[in-house]
């Protein structure tokens, strides 16, 4: 679906490019170029994050590659070398659990993460104590190691906006999260409320509700 | 020019900022004294690349080919004198010693030899197996690059390394759909892009949310955060300049000979306070004699303020040094510097885009929204080659409660 998405897209940015036209006939041509790459463009093949790049993910994928979704808050971020392979850096994160959605954890949550450039030794990628997070986890590997999935897509954090409710964006200011899920919970029999009907139709990017977003991850956990 | 607007308002999240940022639009990391991290130019950076297939369908040998053209990119840059030299195969060292990485214990074994300076490994993953020992999500991973060694004395990048994720050029579409051949590559000449130094960059910022004009996509960056196009595999006018400063060429198609620069500070609205992490976009006058095309849109370069100063202070009692990276420069705060070709240019601010935070981010991990408005473009400003156009200052519109200290003590 993706592939068929980038011919499309690779197609029109060509012929847009190729424009060598009288001046009034290139700007129709211009303007009708721009409206089909207003339509098509979104579907950025991928996203850079430090020093890589990823190409973007719904929610139920996001949830689907997720072994652990937790929401809770950070105690500790350390930088450490790998117990095994020394030459690998790896931020270890402890987090207090407050809410599993996927996965058994209770308690406190602990992760490994691999991380490969300077500035995330420097910041412990970013996690500090005290966040409040959602992370959609996937299955640590035989080393011990996991990431969020989709890295930062699978990241949230969690703030309190002007009217007191919480939200939640990942790294990617949840661009995309919801593309496609109405074809998704069509075929899977997934039940969404009016509202999250709506989130899901109109939500381009910037934070939501953490109380809708938690419920569509559960629904989509369920559908699993 | 210098435009300066009376105003007020700066938004109260800008008390929370640290004090400092050296992550930049630009270069990717700074020294001290302001400088960026950069490749030794002596001789030609020497890369070695997997004896692997890059994926089922791509072989070694194409691969090779597809590599040194990526790093192609960046040397033709008339008006930098960035080279790199294919070294060989990587190099076999302690678990590694079948020429083709691709377990995490041989990865571990090339990664530590990269961390010593001895080579520059770009890896196939063919598989994705080692993605998927290193706990990454394998299914939207296409790739990364990390600097294994830096020299913070020299000021000098020692050595990198570059992971490719082979499921994306496999064949077939599962598990993940491939990339087309173009828009693989696009995502490493960004990748190499990184590799060189240099860090992401805010242009024809509609384009994340499909706002694109044919125009946009031409000045859009190589470096920008999110890969829209394969044609991003061609560099922009911002990704000539910007490596071109890092490492700038002699002569008559050096940098000082097709290069001037923009330079300013962007104040909060007090007229007085620098504020930093405003993108800064110089933008070419458009030239009615060209029809059909809008040079505003394919011709800017941009930078943002508070590039050179220090993201993380610190503090005096257990962290004197912070990061220690950039300057602690105080009229480094709200700084900006767009090197450009010349021409007539007019200067724009705006916030780094809400999209663009955490490891996609321009300017600084953390995503601060513009304090205040920006005030209508100021110039048009006058660039020659080989000068500098300084004091192009700009002053956001805000409240009148509009400095970022006014909650200080005396």
């Amino acid at each position: 679906m993706l592939q068929g998405a980038i011919r499309t897209r690779q197609h029109i940015v060509r012929e847009c490019a190729s424009s060598q036209m009288p001046t009034d006939t290139m700007r129709r041509n211009r303007h009708r170029c721009f409206v089909l790459l207003l339509a098509c463009v979104v579907a950025a093949p991928a996203w850079a994050q430090r020093g890589a790049l990823t190409v973007p993910r719904n929610l139920d994928q996001l949830t689907d590659r997720a072994a652990d979704i937790v929401r809770g808050t950070v105690v500790s971020a350390r930088v450490e070398k790998h117990p095994e392979f020394t030459n690998l850096d790896t931020v270890v994160v402890t987090l207090r659990v407050r809410e599993t959605l996927k996965g058994h954890a209770q308690g406190t949550f602990s992760f490994r993460e691999y991380i490969w450039d300077f500035r995330d030794k420097l910041d412990a990628a970013g996690y500090r104590k005290g966040q409040d997070m959602l992370l959609l986890m996937i299955a640590p590997s035989r080393y011990g190691l996991s990431s969020p999935a989709g890295m930062d897509q699978g990241r949230f954090r969690i703030e309190r906006d002007r009217s007191g409710r919480e939200t939640a964006t990942n790294g990617t200011g949840n661009m995309r999260l919801f593309d496609g899920l109405r074809a998704v919970t069509d075929k899977e029999g997934v039940t969404l409320s009016s509202s999250q009907m709506s989130l899901v139709a109109t939500h381009r990017n910037g934070p939501v509700e953490l109380r809708e977003l938690t419920a569509l991850i559960r629904e989509f956990a369920r559908s699993e | 020019m210098q435009a300066r607007l009376a105003q007020v308002v700066a938004l109260l999240a800008l008390l929370a900022l640290p004090a400092g940022g050296a992550y930049a639009g630009g270069p990717l990391a700074l020294r001290t004294d302001g400088t960026p991290f950069v490749w030794s130019t002596a001789a030609a950076i020497p890369y070695r690349t997997d004896n692997g297939p890059l994926s089922a369908t791509v072989t070694e040998s194409a691969a090779r080919t597809r590599v040194d053209t990526m790093f192609d990119v960046w040397q033709n840059v008339a008006s930098a004198t960035l080279s790199y030299a294919r070294a060989g195969f990587i190099s076999a060292v302690g678990a590694f010693a079948d020429g083709d990485v691709s377990t995490l214990p041989e990865y571990n074994a090339a990664l530590g030899d990269c961390e010593t300076g001895n080579q520059n490994p770009i890896i196939y993953d063919a598989d994705a197996a080692i993605l998927i020992a290193l706990g990454k999500d394998e299914e939207s991973v296409i790739g990364f690059t990390g600097s294994c060694a830096l020299d913070t004395g020299a000021g000098e990048i020692v050595s990198s390394h570059v992971v490719m994720n082979g499921l994306f050029q496999d064949g077939t579409n599962n598990p993940v759909p491939d990339l087309s051949a173009a828009e693989f590559d696009a995502t490493f000449i960004h990748e190499f892009g990184h590799f060189s130094g240099l860090d992401h960059s805010q242009i024809n910022v509609g384009c994340a949310s499909g706002f694109c004009s044919s125009d946009d996509l031409a000045g859009l960056p190589t470096m920008f955060p999110f890969l829209i196009s394969g044609t991003q595999g061609t560099l922009s006018i911002d990704d000539i300049a910007w490596i071109s400063r890092l490492y700038p060429a002699a002569g008559g198609s050096g940098f000082a000979a097709t290069h001037g620069t923009i330079s300013g500070t962007v104040y909060f609205s007090d007229a007085e306070s620098h504020a930093r992490f405003v993108n800064v976009v110089a933008r070419l006058v458009d030239n009615p004699g060209t029809a059909g095309i809008n040079e505003s849109r394919t011709t800017a370069g941009a930078g943002v303020s508070g590039y050179k100063f220090r993201l993380f202070n610190g503090n005096p009692i257990n962290d004197p040094d912070g990061d220690g990276m950039g300057t602690q420069t105080p009229g480094d705060i709200g700084l900006y510097e767009i090197s450009v070709p010349p021409g007539n240019y007019m200067i724009e601010v705006e916030s780094v885009d809400e999209k663009f935070t955490e490891g996609s981010s321009v300017g600084g991990p953390f995503r601060i929204p513009m304090p205040g408005t920006a005030p209508a473009p100021i110039g048009p400003i006058s660039v020659a080659a080989g000068a500098t156009s300084s004091g192009n200052d700009v002053t956001l519109i805000g409240s009148s409660d509009a400095r970022f200290d006014q909650f200080e003590g005396p």
